[in-house]
C-alpha cells in the first residue's frame, strides 16, 4: 500500500477500467451498468476486498460496492478529495506543570474520525493528542516518542529492553512520568517485564490501551490517556503500573501493578484487572484515590536503570489432561533453558510427564509452576503429585500469574543459569509479583452479575 | 433495562452494554431486506457495506447503529401514481426510552440490535391522504411476505415533511396509520406558524447578534417567592435571560393548542432534562408569581414592552444549558422552521427529539468486511416472491367461492393475511370469515366500538372459538364489543358475557319451557305462535348457539303441541 496510489485498494480489471476512465480516488464518479446507473464518491477498497467492485459513497452518507463488468463504463463528473490530517494545536510549554513523556509503541494512541471518509486519522504528537483528546492540555506537558511501530502480539522479550531503556533515558532526562502505549493485548507482559528491569525508579512508568478503537463512540481510548496522564504525572507512585478502564463506564481508572496485572477478557473496556491482590488505586473525576499504601514511592533522583540481561530461551506451556510426554523432550532437544509450567489446580501435572520433566531438570532446564487457575498459591505439599514434583526440582511460584512467571525467568536466566540461583530468585518476590498472603477480597470475578468488588 | 444519566455526557456516550464483539448480518434479515428490495422493484446493491450511524442521544448503547443499504431506486403504484423508492436499508433497532426522571432516562433494550428494515420513499408524496394511502400501500406489502410481526409499532412510519419556504423535519415513531394525516396537517400548521413567526421577527427586524446569551441570576429577585415553580431548593438558582423584541411571539400557538414557549420547553427539556421554562407571553400570576417580582425582573434584565424574558430554576450549570437552548432556538425562529427529528405524539402534535443528523454520520463499519451479494441467494429469494396483493383478487374469487367485492375490499383493507390464515388453518366458512372481518366490524365501528383496540391474534382467537363451535358467530358482535371495551382475554370475555354455549340438550330444555308457558298462544294461533316465541327463546339464548338450531327445535316442538 502507497500513500500515493490514487487507486488505492483497486486491483486488476477494475483497476483497469478506472485508469482508463481517468478518474481516482475521491473523484465523484457515475458508473452505468446495464441494469443500473450509480452516482458517488470513489472511495479506497479494502486490501482484502475482490477485484470486481468499487466502493462508492452515495449522496445519502451510504456506502456500496458497485459491480464492475466488460460493459460498465465510468465518468467523473467531480472531486471532493479526503482529508486526513487533524487541525494542529499549538502547544506551549506551561511553566509548573509536569512533564511526561509519552512513548509509542505501536497502534493508534488516540485517534480522530472522519465521517466522510470514514478514516481513522491517528494522532501521535502533542500538538495532535491535544486536538484530539484536548483534556490533555491542563493536566501536563506532554512530549512525544515513537518507539516503534508494531502489534502488540508480535513483542519480543528484546522489545521490552528497549522500551525499558527508553523510558529510564526519559525519566533521567527529567521527565516526571512516563506513559508507554501499548496494544492490550500483551501489554502485562511488557508491564511485569519492565517491573523487573528499570533499577530504582523514581517516577511513575504507566502503560496504557484501548480495547476499543477511537472510531467507536463507546472507545475507551479518551479517557484511559487522561487517567494515564494524571497517574504519571500527579500520583506518587515510583513503580510500573497498567491504567485502563475500571468498570465499563467511564466513572473510573484502576492502576494494577504491573506484575499482578492480566487481561481477563477478550472486548470488555474493563478487561485488565488485578489478580489475586487488589489494585493499587483508582482515578476518577480527575483525581486519584490510593487503595493501599505499600507501594514505591516517587523520589527526586535522575538514575534510574535497566537491567537488562534476560534469555529469551523459554516456554510457557499449560498442561491438561492427555498431555504427551514427548512435548517436553522436544522442548529440551530445542535448547530451552526454561518452562514455565501453567499447572492444573495447586500446581500439577499429568503423571506421564513427569520422568520427562524430570529429565529436563537433569539436563539444566529450570522448570517453574504457576497454575492456570491463575487466582490462589500454587500448593504443592498438599497431594502426592505436588510433592513428587517438588522432589524432582520444579520450582513453585507462589501465587505468580504465569505470564509474569514466564517473564520473570526470562529475566531470571539472563543472570543466572545456576539452578539454586534460579530457584532462589524465582521463590523470592522481586517487585510484587508474589504476595506474602491473599486478601478476602482479591478474589473478584463478575457472577452473573454480582460485582463483588 | 438501562440507566443513562443525562448531566454526564461521557457516560452517556460511552456507556456500552456491548461488551462483546459485534456478530455478522443475520442470514434470514438479509434475505428478507433482499426480498422486500425485490418486491419494491428496486436494484440490489451488488456489494454490501456495513455503516454506521452516530447515535448519541442513548437509545444506542455502543453509540452507533449498523446499517447497510440493499436495494436503490424502487417504486410503489399508489392510487395511479408511481412512488419512488430511493432506499431500502436493513439496520439494527434502538432502544426504547420508556421513561424519564429528572436528567435520567429509562430505556427498554428488548429491541435493541434487532435487524429492521427501513424503506424510504421519495419526496414526492403531496397530500396526507397519500402519505397515508402509500404507507398503507407499504404495509399491505410488507405483511405480504408473512414476515411482519402483528401488533402496534412493528410497522413505524418515519415521515419527512417540509412546506415550501420550511425545511426538512423528520417526525418519528408513528406507530398507527390513522395517526399519520393529522399528523402531516399538524406539521404542516406549525411549519407555517414558525414561517409567520420569522416574517414577523424580520418585520421587526431582529438580526441574529442582538440575541445574545446574558444570563442573569436573578434567585435574589425570587428568594422569598410565593410562586411553588420557583421555590428554590438546596443548589437551585433562578436563571433568566432576555429576548429582545420577541414580545408575544412565544405566545404564537405553532400547533393546535402549543404556543411557542412550549415548543421550545419541550426542546429545553428533551436536552437537560428540566420540566419547564416560565416565560413573558405566560399569565405568571397563575404562577404565584406576584407584580414586584415581575417589575424586580424587568429591571434586573432591562427588559421593556417590546421584549420577552424566560425564567428557569435548576442548579446552575442546568440552568445555564436550558437558556443556552432557550437563545439558540430563538436565533433558529429567525430563519423558519429548524431541521430536526421530533416525536409523534398521540394528539397528532409532535415534539423534539433531536437535531436532524444529515449524512455526514454515517461512517463505515471496520469491523463487518463488505458482503457480496451470491447472486444464486438473489435467484432464489427472486423465485419465491409472494404475489403482489393487489393482484389477489381473482384467485381468492376462485379458490375460496367469496363475491368479487369482498376479495377486493379484504386486499384493500388488508385483511386478506388474517383471512386466509383464519380459513386455511382453522377451515371456518369463507363467506362468515368475510362478512365478520368487513361488515360486521365496520357495523361495531358505527356504532363506536373500537374495534382497533382488538389485535389481529385476538380476532384469530375468536374464529378458533367459532371453528371449534365454543361459540355461536351470534355471539361475535358482543364479544369483540367485549373485548374492544375492556383489555380481558377471550376466555374473560365469554365469562363477563355469560356466552357458554349452550348444548342441543339445554336447547331443548329452554324451548320446552318456553312452549309449555305458552302452551295457550300455540293452542289460538298455531304455527303463527313462531315469531313471538322465537323472539323470547331467543332473548335467552343469543350468542350462544346458531339460530337456525333454534328455530327447528321450536318449530318441530310448536308442531307437537298444536297436533299439527
Amino acid at each position: 500500500m502507497s500513500g500515493d496510489d490514487n487507486l488505492r485498494g483497486y486491483r486488476g480489471f477494475t483497476r483497469k477500467k478506472l485508469e482508463e476512465a481517468g478518474v481516482k480516488i475521491w473523484s465523484v464518479v457515475r458508473v452505468i451498468n446495464p441494469d443500473a446507473t450509480y452516482e458517488g464518491i470513489l472511495l479506497p477498497r479494502s486490501e482484502l476486498g475482490d477485484e470486481n467492485h468499487v466502493v462508492l459513497k452515495l449522496k445519502t452518507g451510504y456506502n456500496i460496492g458497485v459491480r464492475i463488468k466488460e460493459e460498465t463504463v465510468i465518468k467523473e463528473i467531480g472531486y471532493s478529495p479526503g482529508h486526513y490530517a487533524l487541525p494542529e494545536k499549538k502547544v506551549e510549554f506551561k511553566p509548573g506543570m509536569p512533564l511526561v513523556t509519552l512513548i509509542g509503541t505501536g497502534g493508534t494512541v488516540a485517534s480522530r474520525l472522519d465521517y466522510r471518509t470514514g478514516a481513522v486519522i491517528p494522532a501521535f504528537t502533542p500538538q495532535e493528542l491535544f486536538s484530539a483528546v484536548p483534556e490533555l492540555e491542563d493536566i501536563c506537558n506532554l512530549e512525544t516518542v515513537s518507539l516503534f511501530e508494531i502489534f502488540s502480539e508480535d513483542m519480543k522479550p528484546e522489545c521490552w529492553v528497549q522500551i525499558a531503556e527508553r523510558v529510564a533515558k526519559e525519566i533521567n532526562k527529567g521527565a516526571d512520568g512516563v506513559i508507554v502505549a501499548h496494544g492490550t493485548d500483551t501489554m502485562h507482559f511488557t508491564s511485569a517485564a519492565l517491573s523487573f528491569m528499570l533499577k530504582d525508579l523514581s517516577v511513575p512508568v504507566v502503560l496504557v490501551g484501548s480495547q476499543r478503537s477511537s472510531d467507536r463512540p463507546s472507545s475507551d481510548a479518551a479517557i484511559n490517556l487522561i487517567s494515564s496522564a494524571i497517574v504519571a504525572s500527579r500520583s506518587d507512585i515510583a513503580e510500573v503500573v497498567v491504567c485502563m478502564h475500571g468498570s465499563s463506564n467511564d466513572d473510573y481508572n484502576l492502576i494494577h501493578r504491573g506484575t499482578r496485572v492480566r487481561k481477563m477478557h477478550t472486548s470488555r473496556r474493563d478487561a485488565f484487572r488485578t489478580l489475586g491482590d487488589i489494585p493499587l488505586g483508582l482515578v476518577a473525576n480527575g483525581t486519584i484515590r490510593m487503595l493501599r499504601d505499600d507501594y514505591r514511592r516517587r523520589s527526586g533522583h535522575r538514575n534510574v536503570t535497566v537491567d537488562h540481561k534476560i534469555d529469551p530461551r523459554v516456554v510457557l506451556l499449560y498442561t491438561y489432561p492427555g498431555m504427551q510426554p514427548d512435548l517436553i523432550e522436544h522442548v529440551v532437544e530445542a535448547g530451552y533453558h526454561g518452562i514455565v509450567l501453567a499447572g492444573t489446580g495447586l500446581g500439577h501435572c499429568p503423571k506421564t510427564i513427569i520422568p520427562q520433566i524430570e529429565g529436563a531438570i537433569k539436563e539444566g532446564v529450570a522448570v517453574a509452576m504457576t497454575s492456570q487457575c491463575l487466582y490462589g498459591f500454587v500448593g504443592m505439599n498438599v497431594y502426592e503429585r505436588g510433592r513428587d514434583l517438588l522432589k524432582i526440582g520444579v520450582i513453585p511460584c507462589g501465587n505468580m500469574l504465569p505470564e509474569t512467571a514466564y517473564v520473570k525467568l526470562i529475566y531470571v536466566l539472563g543472570h543466572t543459569k545456576d539452578a539454586n540461583e534460579v530457584r532462589e530468585m524465582m521463590t523470592s518476590n522481586m517487585c510484587g509479583e508474589i504476595t506474602s498472603r491473599e486478601l478476602y477480597n482479591a478474589y473478584t470475578i463478575l457472577q452473573g452479575g454480582l460485582e463483588n468488588l | 433495562m438501562y440507566i443513562r444519566d443525562r448531566r454526564n455526557v461521557h457516560v452517556d456516550v460511552a456507556t456500552c452494554t456491548r461488551q462483546t464483539p459485534p456478530f455478522e448480518i443475520s442470514e434470514e434479515a438479509l434475505e428478507i431486506g433482499l426480498e422486500l428490495a425485490l418486491l419494491l422493484k428496486a436494484k440490489v446493491v451488488d456489494e454490501l457495506h456495513v455503516c454506521r450511524k452516530n447515535y448519541l442521544d442513548g437509545s444506542v448503547p455502543c453509540g452507533f447503529q449498523r446499517t447497510l443499504i440493499v436495494g436503490l431506486n424502487g417504486s410503489i403504484q399508489v392510487n395511479g401514481k408511481e412512488i419512488p423508492i430511493e432506499t431500502i436499508c436493513i439496520e439494527e433497532d434502538a432502544a426504547r426510552k420508556v421513561r424519564e426522571e429528572g436528567s435520567t432516562v429509562y430505556y427498554r433494550i428488548d429491541r435493541l440490535g434487532i435487524p429492521l428494515v427501513e424503506i424510504v420513499t421519495a419526496p414526492c408524496i403531496e397530500t396526507p391522504e397519500e402519505l397515508m394511502e402509500a404507507a398503507f400501500r407499504i404495509g399491505l406489502l410488507l405483511r405480504s411476505t408473512g414476515k411482519v410481526r402483528r401488533g402496534i409499532g412493528t410497522i413505524r412510519q418515519d415521515v419527512n415533511i417540509s412546506v415550501d419556504g420550511g425545511a426538512r423535519v423528520e417526525i418519528k415513531g408513528v406507530q398507527k396509520l390513522e395517526w399519520l394525516p393529522k399528523l402531516a396537517r399538524n406539521e404542516v400548521i406549525r411549519q407555517l406558524s414558525l414561517i409567520r413567526i420569522r416574517d414577523e421577527l424580520a418585520h421587526r427586524e431582529i438580526r441574529e447578534e442582538d440575541l445574545k446569551l446574558e444570563i442573569k441570576d436573578v434567585t435574589e429577585v425570587f428568594r422569598k417567592t410565593r410562586s411553588k415553580i420557583l421555590k428554590q431548593r438546596g443548589d437551585e438558582r433562578v436563571l433568566a435571560v432576555r429576548l429582545p423584541k420577541f414580545s408575544g411571539i412565544l405566545g404564537v400557538e405553532v400547533q393546535p393548542g402549543k404556543r411557542f414557549g412550549k415548543e421550545i420547553a419541550e426542546k429545553v427539556r428533551a436536552v437537560t432534562g428540566l420540566a419547564g421554562i416560565i416565560h413573558s407571553d405566560e399569565n405568571l400570576e397563575e404562577y404565584g408569581i406576584n407584580a414586584e417580582e415581575i417589575s424586580d425582573l424587568c429591571r434586573v434584565l432591562m427588559v421593556n414592552d417590546e421584549d420577552a424574558f424566560v425564567i428557569v430554576k435548576a442548579p446552575r450549570d442546568i440552568g445555564e444549558k436550558a437558556l443556552e437552548i432557550v437563545v439558540e432556538r430563538a436565533r433558529q425562529s429567525l430563519k423558519g422552521v429548524p431541521s430536526e427529528t421530533r416525536r409523534a405524539l398521540e394528539d397528532g402534535n409532535s415534539e423534539f427529539l433531536r437535531e436532524l443528523h444529515g449524512g455526514a454520520r454515517l461512517y463505515p463499519d471496520t469491523d463487518t468486511p463488505p458482503i457480496r451479494l451470491d447472486p444464486e441467494l438473489r435467484n432464489r429469494v427472486a423465485g419465491r416472491l409472494p404475489e403482489y396483493p393487489w393482484n389477489l383478487k381473482d384467485k381468492l374469487v376462485k379458490r375460496y367461492g367469496i363475491s368479487e367485492e369482498f376479495a377486493e375490499r379484504l386486499i384493500l383493507e388488508g385483511k386478506v393475511f388474517l383471512f386466509k390464515e383464519v380459513v386455511d388453518e382453522y377451515g371456518v366458512d369463507p363467506v362468515l370469515v368475510a362478512s365478520i372481518l368487513l361488515q360486521t366490524l365496520k357495523a361495531l365501528v358505527r356504532e363506536g366500538v373500537n374495534v382497533e383496540d382488538v389485535g389481529e391474534d385476538e380476532l384469530k382467537e375468536v374464529f378458533r372459538y367459532i371453528s371449534e363451535g365454543r361459540i355461536a358467530k351470534e355471539a361475535v358482535e358482543s364479544l369483540i364489543t367485549k373485548l374492544a371495551e375492556k383489555h380481558v382475554n377471550i376466555e374473560e370475555a365469554l365469562k363477563e358475557l355469560d356466552l357458554k354455549p349452550l348444548s342441543e340438550k339445554e336447547l331443548e330444555e329452554l324451548v320446552d319451557e318456553v312452549v309449555n308457558e305458552n302452551v295457550d298462544i300455540i293452542k289460538e294461533r298455531g304455527e303463527r305462535a313462531f315469531s313471538p316465541l322465537m323472539g323470547m327463546v331467543m332473548k335467552q339464548v343469543r350468542g350462544r348457539i346458531d339460530g337456525s338450531k333454534v328455530a327447528d327445535i321450536l318449530k318441530k316442538k310448536i308442531r307437537e303441541v298444536s297436533g299439527g
